[in-house]
């Protein structure tokens, strides 16, 4: 099989994963390598979805033995199979870079004979770039559950950044739908990642020199809409994920239905990318704005309003606490008032002391379309808007749904959004 | 204040135009244009460029107005738009006669003017980091990019260190300028006209390749032009690899 056949399948079996992000660690280059990274991570071109290409996205391997029913690579599908050398994947790599197409690599594979034979080839591949090319760009690994702790921690010691995908929330459907993984098998490489870089950060502040193990931090990836959980679940989970393993990341991937399964979602489905846009945002509220997982949802409340942002879903359902006096507010309680962000609230606090004034808040670049409802400045409430939750929800749900009558609207938002927070360049 | 009735002429140059501030400063004046066209019918003063004075200007904006502003002034020159020069030392004096204090006066016309110009003239230097495209000639590598402003100078450090070991060209078609790194070194000079060689058995076989992988990557289920062209302005494409062939 030549080339160009290997990388359209190996290419083809990775693009469902959603990471592609290149930042997280600056890295001059070393003068007799090629390469460097940047924290704020760069996009070099966009596909026709909309997405950032930033890196080298594929597998080394879509020959696998698993059998995970949700997934186009499994053992009992009938497809071709392709699998690269490491040597193939470092020339791809390192052509694609000098021609400035890409930050680096992403490098992800199916379990290719066993556990341990993939990750010692992945770390074949690594081994060549950052050895013998001396590439200093940025490298995200997947772990491979199953494979000795040793053998992925080896990798680790290549890579920026290193993620272990969870897919499926819950036991149940892994145990449903892949049958060979089980929550041990996701959980026990992350605590690894996790323990690694503790331990390294003491290295290298004991030995300057000491090689460096995922500077940029682990990700993980779980598929929205395959699989029956609530957004309850899929946030505890994913707020215990930051909490238990130091997550950088954590992604979703509205579930594209790849193959016919009684137990998935029919083949003509279309991918939930509403609720992934979501969730996204609640994620936001997690890592940014202090909110508790059980504070934007609850047992009776157990998934997002599809017309709401979580941020005034939750204002709407906590109006005891509300308005915020911005002249007073502590900056954790101006945060908390929906469309008012980290730079606005900052820019409030540090405007009281020449008097503040709606037109003000305007004038500094403060939208007041959400956040009228929310505050009053020295007693006094926006003129025409009324803190009552029937009168906001007409005013805002009503709004949301004229605007965004169809799902590509909401999604070029979220997408815009979504870049921007995870490869913003600052103030831009 | 009052707008004498001179025009200054200055040698294009940042340090040039450090000059002309220095001028308009020691004169109280303010200049009716600066500029480097000589093709004018309005009575001009040349503005020699001095390297000291130069000097004393920047850093006495980088001293008592801070390095923020300083880097407001140097972006907008590099905007090579036409009155900028002008602007520049209106929101100098500005920022001189309120300590420095711009940010807090974001409601004053130059003041919001000059940082959304910044603003662009920084965004467009991404953009160029972002999509700029080498092609290999037999070991060089050689990129044609055709940015809105001058930004060769705020691209170099960037990829000079990242290809610290290759030596590249590139070539900006709308600044007639190219950025060369040659034997480890690196120097921006002015190209009036550049042909690009063609290309090779390997750099076709790498496009092709590269090609393929953006094709494939794309998700369909969530195809969106739009937005693909919100992020990657069509402008850029005659020069992206992987978009060329559809810029019409
Ligand atoms: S391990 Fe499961 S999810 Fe991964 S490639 Fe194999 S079948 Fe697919």
């Amino acid at each position: 099989m030549d080339i160009y056949e290997k990388l359209k399948i190996l290419t083809a079996a990775a693009k469902f994963d959603v990471a592609c992000t290149s930042s997280g660690v600056n890295r001059k280059n070393n003068k007799g390598g090629i390469g460097s990274t940047v924290s704020y991570g760069i996009c070099h071109s966009f596909s026709g979805d909309g997405r950032c290409i930033s890196l080298l996205k594929i597998l080394m391997s879509n020959d696998c033995v698993y059998d995970c029913k949700y997934c186009i690579n499994r053992h009992s599908n009938d497809i071709e199979r392709a699998t690269f050398t490491p040597r193939e994947i470092a020339e791809l790599t390192i052509n694609f870079y000098r021609r400035n197409y890409i930050e680096g690599l992403f490098l992800s594979s199916g379990v290719y004979i066993n556990p341990n034979e993939t990750v010692e080839r992945m770390i074949e591949t690594l081994k060549i770039l950052r050895e013998e090319y001396r590439f200093n760009g940025y490298i995200h690994v997947k772990a491979i559950p199953n494979a000795a702790p040793e053998i992925n921690r080896a990798l680790g010691f290549y890579a920026d950044r290193m993620s272990v995908n969870i897919e499926l929330p819950t036991e149940n459907s892994l145990k449903l739908l892949a049958p060979q993984k089980t929550k041990e098998s996701i959980l026990k490489p992350m605590d690894m990642i996790k323990t690694g870089i503790e331990e390294n950060k003491n290295e290298i502040a004991l030995y300057k020199h000491a090689p460096h193990f995922v500077p940029a931090g682990q990700s993980t990836q779980m598929i929205i809409g395959a699989t029956d959980e609530s957004d309850l679940q899929i946030l505890r989970l994913t707020e215990g994920l930051y909490k238990k393993y130091r997550l950088k990341r954590v992604f979703f991937s509205a579930y594209i239905p790849v193959v016919e399964n009684k137990l998935l979602p029919a083949i003509d489905t279309k991918p939930p990318l509403l609720r992934e846009h979501r969730l996204y945002q609640a994620d936001w509220l997690l890592r940014y704005y202090n909110f508790k997982a059980d504070e934007l949802l609850n047992e009776n409340n157990k998934y997002f309003n599809e017309y709401l942002d979580p941020k005034s879903n939750w204002a709407i359902n906590n109006l005891e606490r509300f308005p915020v006096e911005l002249k007073t507010a502590d900056y954790e309680d101006i945060l908390r008032v929906p469309g008012i962000g980290v730079t606005s609230a900052k820019r409030i606090i540090s405007a009281r002391k020449n008097g503040l004034s709606f037109e003000g808040l305007k004038r500094m670049g403060i939208v007041l379309k959400r956040a009228k409802y929310f505050i009053t400045i020295g007693g006094k409430s926006y003129p025409t808007a009324v803190l009552n939750e029937k009168v906001i929800l007409r005013d805002l749900v009503g709004q949301s749904v004229i605007n965004n009558n169809s799902a590509s609207n909401q999604l070029d938002f979220f997408e815009a959004i979504d870049r921007m927070k995870e490869n913003s360049y600052g103030k831009r | 204040m009052a707008r004498d009735n001179i025009m200054y002429l200055y040698d294009s140059t940042f340090d040039g135009l450090m000059n002309c501030i220095f001028e308009a400063f020691e004169q109280k004046e303010t200049p009716v244009d600066i500029s480097y066209d000589t093709h004018t019918l309005l009575p001009y003063r040349q503005i020699l460029t001095d390297t000291d004075k130069a000097h004393r200007v920047k850093y006495s904006i980088k001293a008592k107005l801070g390095k923020d502003i300083y880097r407001i002034v140097y972006l907008a020159y590099l905007s090579r738009e036409k009155g900028c020069e002008l602007d520049i030392l209106e929101f100098v004096r500005f920022c001189f006669s309120h300590k420095g204090n711009a940010s807090e006066n974001m409601n004053t016309p130059i003041v919001s003017k000059m940082f959304c110009l910044a603003k662009s003239v920084s965004r467009e230097q991404h953009h160029i980091m972002e999509f700029l495209r080498f092609n290999d000639y037999n070991g060089n590598l050689i990129a044609v990019i055709n940015p809105e402003y001058f930004v060769l100078p705020l691209i170099a450090s960037h990829f000079e260190n990242r290809f610290y070991n290759e030596n590249f060209l590139i070539f900006d078609e709308n600044h007639f300028a190219a950025l060369v790194h040659i034997e480890k070194r690196t120097e921006i000079i002015p190209v009036d006209e550049f042909i690009v060689p063609e290309f090779t058995e390997e750099e076709k076989k790498f496009q092709t390749l590269w090609k393929l992988f953006y094709d494939t990557i794309e998700i369909k289920q969530r195809r969106n032009y739009n937005l693909r062209r919100t992020h990657l302005p069509k402008r850029f494409w005659k020069n992206v690899t992987e978009l060329k062939d559809e810029y019409i």
